[in-house]
């Protein structure tokens, strides 16, 4: 056994070079790829990018290789971007080659790009980071904000082979001028593997983390109450789903809040606090409906409904899903209970 | 008077020729009491003369042997002459008074070999404590330890080593608390060794250990006579000789040389800490260089993006492969750990400036190795001084090498068989026929805690036993 792993395995780091940051666009026939990787000059390091085209990704990444002295090395990729044209595909057939190999990194994040993605390429040069690592970060932050789901190579995949969940992946634009900083359009919205195109915007996405419910997430949400601004963290969610019947579905949510800012006097009173809390509910009972909406006409479910359907009325479930989907009635309950109020009052 | 002086003569020729006429033997004739004659003769090299002297004075002038006993002191004893004894006890540096009328021999215990003072052992310092090591006498090593355990059940017995040196050597057990089984191995084994040259505590340990070729010293070598008899209260033994400053005390668990009275004169806590600071450095000392090796030419995926840039612009322009490397900066750290011991402490200390900050330097700079080598080097190099033992220190730099090769050749793979052989060596390993791993192999879970904590002094009502001794004596 020790034999199996001898010396001619071995990879010397120094013979490697270590991609960051892969690009790819175009579709099966004709593709694209982008390698971004940092190549050492006495002491800086800076970004260099191969540019390679093929048939498809295996053959993408077997072309960069001709055009680097040492071996490409996709273990350390950190951020994965995807053009639109190339997802609007179906995304699947263009990711296998990223997670079959071992030593390839499964924590990838997956990024739609609005446009070239040499556009984005490029503009990493222009970045202190790493050019993966800046995607990564930013990615990482805006989940942690609840604005972007954790959508990775291995859990993206999971899902795309799952009938019954659709995937989300977030969605970048390049807005300025100088196309140095790619910023967060919003959340892309996929439909049985494919980008249906329908991006939701950063408000809305903060509702989807809110129904997909990642733990340790914490979703910040700003409202006028009575012309008073009221901002609060929606600390905690508790959910339960409850299929009622083959078209119906009831979701209730229980929300722990905390009030990060809300200048009117008078949180002490219970009266009051309570007349937030309906507020509250009602404000986000209402941004719900409207994710849903969205999500039924694009006939994306991200929420996994399929999968719950399939467990409790398998009748349902079939291939026409993605149509029982987007007629669903789904009905909403939130209940919100403040925690805490803060220090002022 | 001639024919009266003929036996003495005979004598005295015989005396000289048995001693090949060394220059430092004295044999002469004295007058003892009334007209009787006696031979007095010693190496005047290793006896107290002035004192051999004032008792011979004693002897001449008050006594006569008409009581019982009238020759028995403090220094003196008298036995029936014998030409073979007679050879030894001068050698042990005894004074002989031959007398020839009743065929007697005075002996005077009186030898003044050299010897030092006791001092701070070099090898094992402490902070705070007790500051006195053994040195190469017996008697003031027995004094040493008799001080601090004020016991009659504290038993000191000896054997002579070594044909031609006839070395004394002694181990010392409490009776009742001693662990018989071990007692009874080194009895055996100390009979059974047969050399001429007898002349360090090395020898012993090569005869008294059970696997000389394990790399691990299973005898733990101590000059604190604060840690003997910590060990000898939990029922060990341990052997001193007349001719070295090292005290072997056995059977010993690995996880002794890992403790120091330090632990025990500072506070609980800090105790604790540091003494699992030091088992987290028999750790990284073994693996560290093998695990960086089998990163750089295996696994450079599981480094941090962050820090593989770095490490990539470091070893992107290094000729070699990573174990060259490491070799290289481990014989060139061996070396001058090895150079400096030799050396005064004065120069000791430029060869460590020379060798660590030149060559460090410029090794870098000349491309010979990388950064990130040096530094994990330099760690494993600090990190393996940590062992309060200098021969377990010694054991665990030596094993970090095959960890290395391995690790080059077969990556984290290498490491894990490397380490499960290490292992199961360990936990086969015996020392006087006692496990090695104590408590952890056989698992004695009421004294595992103590691996990784000092417990505080009040709490252990029961008595401290590493093994099994036949009694716990309370």
């Amino acid at each position: 056994m020790l034999l199996l792993a001898g010396c001619w395995d071995e990879r010397l780091y120094k013979d490697h070079t270590v991609v960051s940051l892969v690009g790819i666009e175009g579709t099966l026939g004709e593709m694209k790829g982008y390698f971004a990787y940092p190549e050492v000059q006495t002491g800086n390091s800076e970004v260099t990018i191969i540019e390679s085209e093929g048939i498809e990704t295996r053959e993408l990444r077997l072309n960069a290789d001709l055009k680097v002295e040492q071996t490409i090395d996709l273990s350390m990729m950190s951020t994965l971007l995807i053009s639109e044209d190339t997802a609007k595909d179906g995304i699947n057939k263009y990711l296998d080659v990223f997670y079959r190999d071992p030593t390839n990194s499964l924590t990838a994040f997956l990024v739609l790009v609005e446009g070239d993605v040499k556009d984005y390429m490029e503009a990493s040069k222009s970045w202190t980071t790493e050019a993966g690592e800046y995607f990564a970060r930013f990615i990482r932050s805006k989940e942690e904000v609840s604005v972007v789901p954790h959508r990775t190579v291995q859990t993206a995949s999971s899902i795309l082979f799952s009938e019954g969940i659709d995937l989300v992946l977030p969605y970048m634009v390049l807005k300025d001028e100088d196309k140095k900083r790619p910023e967060l359009g919003g959340v892309g919205l996929f439909s049985n593997g494919k980008f249906t195109g329908r991006v939701l915007e950063p408000d809305q996405s903060k509702f989807l983390g809110l129904l997909l419910q990642e733990r340790g997430r914490k979703i910040k949400y700003s409202a006028l109450y009575n012309d008073q601004p009221l901002s609060f963290t929606i600390l905690n969610v508790g959910k339960t789903r409850k299929i009622q019947s083959p078209t119906q579905v009831k979701m209730d949510y229980k929300l722990k809040i905390e009030i990060e800012e809300f200048s009117d006097t008078g949180l002490r009173d219970v009266k009051k606090i309570s007349e937030i809390e309906d507020f509250i509910e009602e404000k986000i009972t209402e941004e719900i409906y409207n994710v849903l909406n969205i999500l039924q006409e694009e006939k994306c479910d991200a929420l996994g409904l399929g999968n719950d359907f399939r467990v409790k009325k398998p009748e349902v479930f079939d291939e026409n899903w993605h149509e029982t989907f987007s007629n669903l009635d789904i009905q909403v309950n939130v209940k919100a209970e403040i925690l805490k109020t803060g220090l002022i009052h | 008077m001639a024919e009266e002086q003929n036996p003495q003569q005979v004598i005295l020729t015989k005396l000289k020729n048995s001693f090949y006429n060394s220059a430092d033997f004295v044999a002469k004739p004295i007058s003892w009491w009334e007209n009787e004659v006696a031979i007095l003769c010693f190496y005047s090299s290793i006896v107290n003369k002035s004192d051999v002297e004032r008792i011979m004075y004693f002897f001449k002038n008050n006594l006569r042997d008409d009581s019982l006993y009238w020759g028995e002191s403090v220094y003196t004893t008298v036995i029936p002459l014998d030409e073979k004894q007679l050879a030894k006890f001068l050698c042990d540096g005894e004074t002989i008074v031959v007398r020839l009328k009743t065929k007697e021999m005075i002996r005077i215990t009186l030898p003044e070999m050299a010897y030092r003072q006791t001092e701070e052992p070099a090898s094992e310092h402490v902070i705070q404590g007790s500051r006195e090591g053994l040195v190469e006498n017996f008697e003031v090593n027995v004094s040493l330890i008799r001080k601090r355990i004020k016991s009659h059940k504290l038993v000191v017995k000896q054997k002579y080593i070594g044909n031609e040196t006839h070395t004394t050597i002694s181990y010392l057990y409490m009776e009742q608390l001693v662990d018989q089984e071990a007692l009874q191995l080194i009895e055996e084994r100390l009979d059974k060794i047969n050399i001429d040259l007898f002349y360090s505590t090395g020898q012993l340990a090569d005869y008294l250990e059970d696997s000389v070729w394990s790399p691990f010293p299973q005898l733990l070598k101590t000059e604190r006579p604060d840690r003997i008899i910590a060990s000898l209260h939990e029922g060990k033994i341990a052997i001193i000789s007349d001719l070295s400053t090292t005290a072997l005390i056995g059977p010993t668990s690995f996880f002794s040389f890992y403790q120091t009275p330090d632990d025990f004169n500072g506070r609980v806590i800090t105790g604790s800490f540091y003494r699992m600071l030091r088992i987290f450095s028999f750790i990284l000392a073994v693996f560290l260089p093998a695990f960086y090796i089998a990163i750089v030419s295996f696994h450079f995926e599981i480094l941090p993006l962050e820090l593989s840039n770095q490490i990539k612009s470091d070893i992107e322009n290094i000729p070699y492969r990573p174990i060259l490397e490491a070799v290289i900066l481990e014989m060139t750290i061996e070396l001058i750990r090895e150079a400096s011991i030799r050396l005064p402490t004065a120069v000791g200390q430029t060869i460590g400036i020379v060798g660590g900050l030149v060559i460090g330097d410029a090794i870098v700079s000349a491309g010979l190795v990388s950064n990130m080598m040096v530094i994990v080097v330099a760690f494993t190099a600090i990190a393996s001084f940590v062992v309060p033992s200098t021969e377990m220190n010694a054991s665990i730099r030596f094993l970090r090498f095959p960890f290395m090769i391995l690790a080059s050749f077969f990556g984290f793979l290498g490491i894990a068989f490397g380490a499960i052989i290490l292992l199961i060596h360990l936990l086969n390993l015996t020392s006087l026929k006692r496990p090695y791993m104590s408590p952890i192999i056989p698992f004695n879970p009421k004294a595992i805690h103590k691996i990784f904590f000092r417990t505080p002094f009040f709490k252990p009502a029961k008595h401290p036993k590493s093994f099994s001794p036949k009694e716990d004596g309370k």
